[in-house]
């Protein structure tokens, strides 16, 4: 059935192989023909010439968009170039990004871009850059952002010569910055000083959120060099970023290039030698521990190192969960409380518990000084130690009602979290990205929490995009989700006392879903059986029933009684 | 690959930014490991190390074996500087590479001695299981190692000036130009009418046959370009090109 191809001019076989299907030795022949001679140097006519970081620098003319009036360059960042431009219609400034991959290798690449593009038009925050639109003119995509004059981060804190306080005291704002951006299911995977501008005012603002990454992180292999180096140092790539485990990025991504800005700016050094090829400084991020910051300087005390290492941990599981948890423990190490990054030393514990509360300090001082005095300590030995006692009961309680907060903030991280790997999964693995979803949602829920928003609107976008269609039906609220075993089926229970069985292999799951009737309350509880072909739905009318998962026929087989 | 300065991309600046054209980089490095030299010549063999790759399978090793070999050569190539004796002689990076593999064969290091000097660092790497996969659909018939080892080498070259030529189309929103008259690179036989072509991307035909000229234009700019990365000196680049057109002729079905 294969025939060799033959070469129509030259008759020789074609392999299947051969560059862009044309005849090898043709193509080389057609090589030889005389060199150009050095008239117009336009042969494509472009938007604009070149990659960023060409010697020969060529005049770029400003591109023509429409809605906008562009006024000049700002600068060219590893993604594009960016202009500085007036919005017609708002007459009001804007920065114009312009990006180098101009056409889209896949539809599918370009869907994912418009969607980060979308997700992130919708953070509004006093320290995000704004996005207000974005578009496609001549095969080339922009976006326009808020204008932030401003310096990045690392030249401001040298220019204004901050102390080291002052430096955790920004990045705490950066922190809580990029909080509220995973909270709503964007994921910046390219934080850095230069995506960090700081204005007059001394405010950072954070740009670039998740766009423009996304695309080179599918086509390419981040390990090969790449044309023009266009993406950029990988200085701030965390380990599951510079080993392509491309499924592993998610919000604690962005943790780890936090760490690496913050551990910048204390030590003036990155935490892995970046000598040697591209290739060379991959590896060593994916696979080396990080220079422990106090073999740098020692204006980094232990606990700052603690709080750096943490930050900076390898596993993902080992950093801070979430951006905002970075936050608290900046907060925690300026107010000398104690840090959740490793637990203390009873050294450093007493050292900064004294920092805390001087008087009381002064006063268990005094005790050990009269101890080692030996003369008439008894009352005072007694004093304090009742205080601690009473004050540890109260800590007691405190602590546990601490415990339970941390567990279900925890809980509350890990399904956003959940929910964000989930959005940043739906084009690629669109079944997997539906399982995230129902996890995100099913943390909570399980312990009688409310289900986070994002975890919702990360399962309806997955349904969405395994079935092209919002999956409608329940006339009430939805209370519980099921997936099957081999993800081809899913079941939801509602309020509305039904549960429904919505098959995913089909062509519009949304069209027929199999519907469950035969309880006479809402349905608050279900489970599939591994096996896939049982599911069991409780209900507030205190029965159990369990279906039979054959999509053709059911059958309400039994009837168990709940509590008696 | 990306140059590390361009080179003659349209023949103006062609002598003075010669030098930094990968081969001649790091023929004018040989004597101190400068860093930029070192990640020219990684560079280099993670562009070309497909021929060397069926070159070894040819000569009768095993997948395994000549997986082990070849990386087990690069490793040896990048730590050891044999780019010195490279330097006596100036040729080309084809043949040095070639020259080199045989003499580290040859040497009879065996198989573990190999592995344990490239094991501790891979500095570049090598997509070898791909490899695997692409020898198997080398043609049977016999060819010698030599021979697939230059032939395969000439596609290497031409693989890449079409990616690069693609990506150039690309950059500038003119993809679908590229794909619509790409057949025309090789001549008029064999490619659609003009009049089709011109209806398929919404231009006159006019502008189609200017389209065509630009984009042979801009091939063999390139082609030159891709060829000089691995040449020292620019007067070999037209030698080479002859040279492996001959490489492609001679090949018979």
């Amino acid at each position: 059935m294969n025939q060799p191809r033959q070469c129509r001019q030259c008759g020789r076989e074609l392999a299947s192989d051969a560059p862009a299907g044309l005849c090898p030795a043709c193509l080389m022949k057609a090589g030889l023909g005389a060199p150009t001679n050095a008239g117009d140097g336009t042969d494509l006519p472009t938007v604009y010439d070149r990659r960023a970081g060409d010697a020969r620098g060529p005049q770029r003319t400003p591109p023509q968009i429409e809605g906008y009036e562009i006024l000049g360059p700002l600068g060219e960042g590893g993604m594009g170039i960016v202009w500085r431009a007036v919005q017609l219609s708002t007459r009001r400034p804007v920065a114009l990004k312009l990006l180098l991959a101009g056409g889209f290798a896949s539809p599918k690449a370009r869907l994912r871009f418009e969607r980060e593009v979308e997700l992130a038009a919708r953070l509004e925050h006093p320290h995000i850059a704004r996005v207000y639109e974005s578009g496609l003119h001549q095969g080339v995509y922009y976006y326009a952002m808020e204008l932030v004059e401003g310096v990045p981060l690392d030249q401001y804190v040298a220019e204004h010569g901050l102390s080291q306080r002052q430096v955790l005291a920004l990045m705490r704002t950066v922190c809580e910055a990029v909080q509220h951006a995973h909270q709503r299911g964007v994921i910046h995977r390219d934080l850095k000083p230069s995506n960090i501008l700081v204005t007059a005012d001394g405010q950072p603002h954070v740009l670039d959120f998740g766009l423009a990454k996304t695309i080179i992180e599918d086509e390419a292999q981040l390990a090969v060099s790449m044309e023009g180096e266009a993406a950029g140092t990988p200085a701030y790539m965390s380990p599951e970023q510079a080993a392509a485990r491309l499924n592993q990025i998610d919000t604690r991504t962005d943790v780890y290039s936090l760490g690496v800005i913050l551990y910048r700016l204390l030590t003036s050094e990155f935490p892995h030698d970046l000598t040697g090829t591209r290739l060379e400084v991959l590896r060593r991020i994916a696979e080396e521990e990080v220079r422990r910051p106090r073999q740098i300087t020692k204006a980094v005390d232990k606990e700052l190192e603690a709080l750096l290492l943490k930050a900076l941990a390898h596993d993902p599981e080992g950093r801070y969960p979430t951006a905002h948890a970075l936050a608290e423990d900046l907060r925690r190490y300026a107010a000398y409380e104690p840090i959740e990054a490793r637990p203390m030393g009873s050294f450093g514990r007493v050292r900064r518990w004294c920092r805390r509360k001087p008087v009381v300090a002064g006063l268990a001082a005094a005790v050990v000084v009269a101890l080692v005095a030996g003369t008439g300590i008894s009352t005072y030995f007694g004093v304090v130690a009742q205080r601690r006692a009473a004050e540890a009961q109260a800590n007691a309680d405190r602590e546990t009602v601490q415990r339970l907060e941390a567990e279900r903030q925890t809980r509350l991280a890990n399904a956003q979290r959940l929910a964000a790997q989930s959005s940043n999964a739906l084009d690629r693995h669109s079944e997997r990205s539906l399982r995230l979803a129902v996890e995100a949602l099913e943390i909570t829920l399980r312990h009688g929490e409310p289900r986070i928003p994002e975890a919702e609107q990360a399962l309806r976008d997955a349904l969405a995009r395994v079935g092209g269609r919002p999956l409608q039906g329940h006339e009430n609220w939805i209370l519980c989700v099921a997936i099957s075993p081999d993800s081809r089926c899913l079941v939801t229970g509602s309020f509305d006392s039904t549960a429904r069985l919505w098959d995913l292999t089909a062509k519009d799951p949304a069209a027929a879903p199999i519907i469950l009737r035969g309880h006479e309350r809402g349905i608050v509880c279900m489970a599939i059986s591994p096996d896939g072909r049982w599911v069991v739905t409780s209900s507030h009318d205190k029965t159990a029933r369990l279906w039979h998962l054959r999509l053709n026929e059911l059958m309400d087989l039994a009837r168990r009684t709940l509590g008696r | 690959m990306s140059p590390l300065g361009q080179s003659s991309e349209s023949g103006q600046h062609g002598q003075r930014s010669f030098a930094t054209t990968h081969w001649s980089l790091v023929l004018a490095a040989a004597h101190d490991s400068r860093p930029d030299a070192q990640a020219a010549l990684a560079t280099l063999c993670e562009t070309y190390w497909y021929p060397l790759y069926a070159y070894v399978r040819r000569l009768g090793y095993k997948a395994e074996d000549a997986q082990d070999l070849t990386q087990g050569f690069f490793a040896a190539l990048l730590e050891k500087q044999y780019v010195k004796a490279a330097d006596r002689e100036r040729g080309r990076f084809r043949s040095f590479l070639l020259t080199a593999l045989k003499r580290f064969l040859s040497k009879e290091y065996d198989r573990a001695h190999a592995q344990t000097r490239g094991g501790k660092r891979k500095p570049i790497s090598l997509d070898l299981e791909s490899g695997e996969s692409r020898y198997a659909l080398e043609p049977s018939h016999d060819v010698t190692p030599e021979a697939i080892y230059q032939r395969r080498w000439a596609l290497t070259v031409l693989d890449r000036v079409i990616v690069r030529l693609r990506q150039a189309y690309a950059d500038a929103g003119k993809e679908k130009v590229f794909d619509g008259v790409k057949a025309f690179l090789t001549g008029e036989t064999g490619a659609p009418p003009y009049e089709q072509v011109a209806r398929e991307l919404g231009m006159s035909e006019g502008a189609v046959k200017v389209a065509v000229h630009r984009l042979r234009r801009r091939y063999r700019d390139l082609l030159r370009s891709e060829i000089a990365q691995t040449v020292a000196d620019p007067e070999e680049v037209e030698e080479e090109l002859k040279y492996l057109l001959t490489v492609l002729e001679g090949g018979k079905p």
